[in-house]
């Protein structure tokens, strides 16, 4: 998860100018994707501080490509952030108010959701699920394996395939 | 000694290890045996730690049945290609200001981090928050006040929403639809906007002074100083990097020991070298190591919390 990337002064500068010629047609294009003007400064921000934390610098001819690129992934973060957003706040609503979390905490436990989703987004349906029905409810094996009709020893290979997963995804480079 | 160092293999092994241990039938020859995997070889123990500690990610999640209906029902979403990278939140331990109970809406709820450690939060307007390492923060919701204790922190403004002032030792900050950092200094204070302005009122000056995206200044509860040029890669915290620029050696040291415990000692022959390039603030040691890689010192390290770096 760490990882020391060097740039030269050079390229700092780059950076600098970089985020100068390109913010106002990259805030166009993010403003078009979100199809709202909200978001749309902090993306563009990001954007530029994924480069600065990559340490990759796109070829001149590249600059758009690139740029491009990691503002799509961008994006992309922000529709999973809403997704499980919505669901959660969803399930919420059908509860008695009194059980509500503080906006706060809500805010925090979906931050937290959404780094999960993250590391879990690859795997099918059920090898998933056999994970977060163990790691949330604390279900045997057994209790797992009769919810998702396969048997107790497939449970246990899911389990290991998604914490495998997990552990790969956590660890993964950036672009 | 960086996570990423860990063997596929030993992580595969990990896994299918902590899927065992956590079968209905497992058995004390099982346990025996994941004992003698670990103790086989340091990558074996090492991938065990780490497997362990992703699982308390998990543990953060208070509600479980509401997680499982966001995760089952929210995920079920685009399956496209992600950008996977570091995250802010990746790292950041902990779960902060769970004791207050429901229905607080208004309180004065503190925040903390810890030494090396880097959080982000959102406040109550949609406002984003990120704390730097070893901060301490009072959120006043209902009065929009942010006040700094101690620390650095970079907040981004929510769009068409009631700001929050920034309240340091030596003044009030006070953001017009902008991000920016404030830092608490000894004595003073330093603010620096990398987005829209903001207007600054030092606590016993009679008038406020703006600062434009672009630049950054220091204030005192006097006056606020004259305004200097920032780069957009001062902000690099909070993606957990040091970027440096031909910055003194000392300086860099100093700048890296807010995210370490300890002491973290340079001598002071060594203040003519400098340090160009973009740096982990999440796993400092590997930082020294490099450091010791481009410049001609060397780290010695007399235990993990006493470490003095001299000419080589």
């Amino acid at each position: 998860m760490s990882k020391t990337t060097s740039m030269s002064p050079g390229q700092l500068e780059q950076v600098d100018k970089l985020y100068l010629e390109h913010r106002g047609w990259l805030s166009i294009l993010i403003q078009r994707r979100l199809g709202c003007p909200h978001s749309t400064a902090d993306l563009v921000q990001d954007t530029y501080i994924r480069i600065l934390a990559s340490g990759k610098l796109p070829a001149a001819q590249d600059s758009r490509k690139y740029l491009t690129h990691i503002a799509k992934g961008l994006v992309v973060d922000l529709y999973r952030r809403r997704r499980i957003e919505n669901a959660y706040l969803e399930y919420l609503r059908q509860q008695p108010e009194a059980l509500f979390p503080s906006a706060e905490n809500q805010a925090q436990t979906i931050e937290t959701l959404v780094e999960i989703d993250k590391l879990l987004h690859r795997l099918p349906d059920k090898v998933r699920r056999a994970l977060l029905m163990r790691q949330l409810e604390g279900l045997s094996y057994r209790d797992i394996a009769q919810n998702l009709r396969v048997s107790v020893s497939s449970v246990e290979k899911y389990i290991a395939r998604a914490l495998q997963t997990c552990m790969l995804a956590a660890l993964k480079d950036p672009p | 000694m960086s996570a990423k160092s860990l063997s596929p293999e030993s992580i595969r092994q990990a896994s299918t290890w902590m899927a065992r241990l956590w079968a209905d039938d497992v058995t004390d020859e099982d346990r025996e045996a994941l004992q003698q995997w670990r103790k086989a070889h340091p990558d074996n123990n090492r991938a065990w730690q780490q497997l362990q500690q992703l699982q308390t990610r998990f543990r953060e999640l208070p509600n479980p049945r509401a997680s499982q209906h966001a995760l089952i029902r929210g995920g079920k979403g685009s399956r496209r290609r992600l950008l996977v990278w570091f995250g802010i939140s990746i790292g950041a331990a902990g779960l902060f200001g769970l004791r207050n109970g429901p229905g607080s809406s208004h309180t004065v709820a503190g925040h903390r981090t810890d030494v090396g450690e880097i959080r982000q939060l959102l406040l109550a307007n949609g406002s984003q928050l990120v704390l730097n390492t070893d901060t301490r923060i009072e959120i006043d919701d209902q009065a929009r006040r942010l006040r700094l204790l101690d620390g650095e922190i970079m907040m981004t403004s929510a769009p068409d929403s009631e700001p929050f002032r920034i309240v340091s030792r030596e003044g009030r900050v006070r953001p017009i639809g902008t991000r920016f950092s404030v830092r608490q200094w000894n004595g003073r204070t330093q603010v620096e906007v990398f987005e829209g302005r903001v207007s600054i009122t030092p606590s016993r000056a009679a008038a406020a002074r703006e600062i434009e995206a672009g630049s950054g200044a220091f204030f005192d509860s006097g006056q606020v100083h004259t305004p200097y040029r920032n780069r957009f890669s001062d902000q690099a915290w909070t993606e957990q990097r040091l970027v440096a620029t031909s910055m003194p050696l000392t300086e860099f040291v100093q700048e890296l020991s807010r995210y370490r415990r300890g002491v973290l000692r340079v001598d002071p022959a060594l203040g003519h070298l400098r340090v160009t390039g973009v740096f982990s603030l999440q796993d400092t040691d590997t930082t020294l190591q490099h450091l010791s890689e481009i410049l001609p010192i060397e780290v010695r390290y007399f235990t993990p919390y006493w470490v003095s770096i001299d000419a080589r």
